[in-house]
């Protein structure tokens, strides 16, 4: 069960990336590429979490996965910020 | 926006999302004024004494905002006030009474508006970026 | 490092949240009110997990605040799109 919501996660961060991409490509607003790499790494987040779940079990990719979402939050947080007028 | 409690939150609204310009205000209050008469752009613009490239524009975005109604092929189209919308009717009526007791406070309005909307710009177009089917709108 | 990851993500999403509800009340565009909830709620799952500090991080009931802040999220660009579908009719319905 709790891989589906994960998978669900990473497929719907994936979504909202894709569409900020396609928007920032139309107008150039700087705040949805910070957006769109957020949710990249929020995806990638969700996306490891699986695969530290099934792939490599053994290993430990806490690291690697709350990081990817951290370094997705400060990005979108500096965008946010940058454009508060 | 103090100024603007005396006005009904339906008036704010039409201005802050459907009534933009003051091309576009002029337009409508003409068209209300002789409904259900329908007026070609060159008649508009003659009529509120503003220029054809302003006011063709202003046209097609109330045509759009679903306030007027438009007749005949794109190029040569002809406007007409839209009826049928009790809401609609009472607030432009409103707004045409507050236009006409006191214009500076609309257009002020208009304008507070407009500085809002180039502010709040990357908002828009990040609620608008996940719209799926692509539509370029003005702006 | 456990609790300062979690930490620092339970703060940043929350901030994002306010963030989205600043948008929301200066263009009453509903898709932020959205997002801003989400948001929180993904504050609360990466709270929840410093809280509890499980073992085992995967299969933790907590999944459920992820499931919920992406329902969310789909649910507001579901809506965003259907309301972008229809023609403006009467006023307030933008």
């Amino acid at each position: 069960m709790a891989e589906f919501v994960y998978a669900l996660c990473a497929l719907t961060s994936m979504v909202c990336a894709v569409l900020l991409f396609r928007g920032y490509r139309q107008g150039r607003q700087r705040l949805l590429m910070w957006s769109a790499l957020c949710f990249l790494g929020l995806a990638a987040n969700n996306a490891l979490l699986i695969v530290d779940l099934y792939v490599v079990p053994d290993t430990d990719l806490f690291l690697v996965r709350t990081g990817s979402a951290l370094i997705g939050m400060v990005v979108l947080l500096y965008g946010l910020i940058l454009e508060a007028q | 926006m103090n100024q603007a409690a005396g006005l009904p939150a339906s008036v704010q609204d039409l201005l802050r999302e459907r009534v933009t310009s003051l091309e576009q205000l002029e337009a409508i209050l003409l068209l209300r004024e002789s409904s259900p008469r329908r007026f070609s752009v060159p008649e508009i613009a003659v009529a509120v004494r503003m220029p054809e490239a302003l006011v063709a524009p202003a046209l097609q975005s109330l045509a759009a905002a679903g306030v007027v109604t438009a007749a005949g092929e794109p190029g040569s189209q002809a406007y007409a006030y839209r009826e049928g919308s009790e809401a609609l009717d009472r607030a432009i009526a409103i707004l045409a009474s507050a236009y006409a007791e006191s214009p500076s406070l609309i257009m002020g309005l208009m304008s507070r508006n407009a500085i809002e909307r180039v502010r709040s710009g990357a908002s828009r177009a990040f609620a608008e970026a996940f719209i799926f089917k692509n539509r370029n709108k003005d702006g | 490092m456990k609790q300062f990851l979690w930490g620092a993500l339970t703060m940043t999403c929350l901030v994002a949240a306010m963030f989205f509800m600043r948008y929301w009340k200066l263009t009453h565009e509903r898709l932020f009110a959205y997002f801003s909830i989400a948001f929180a709620v993904m504050g609360l799952n990466w709270l929840g997990l410093s809280i509890v500090d499980p073992t085992s991080e995967h299969r933790h009931i907590l999944y459920l605040f992820r499931l919920l802040a992406f329902v969310l999220i789909i649910v507001g660009i579901i809506d965003k799109n259907r309301r972008s579908a229809r023609p403006p009719r009467d006023i307030g319905q933008l």
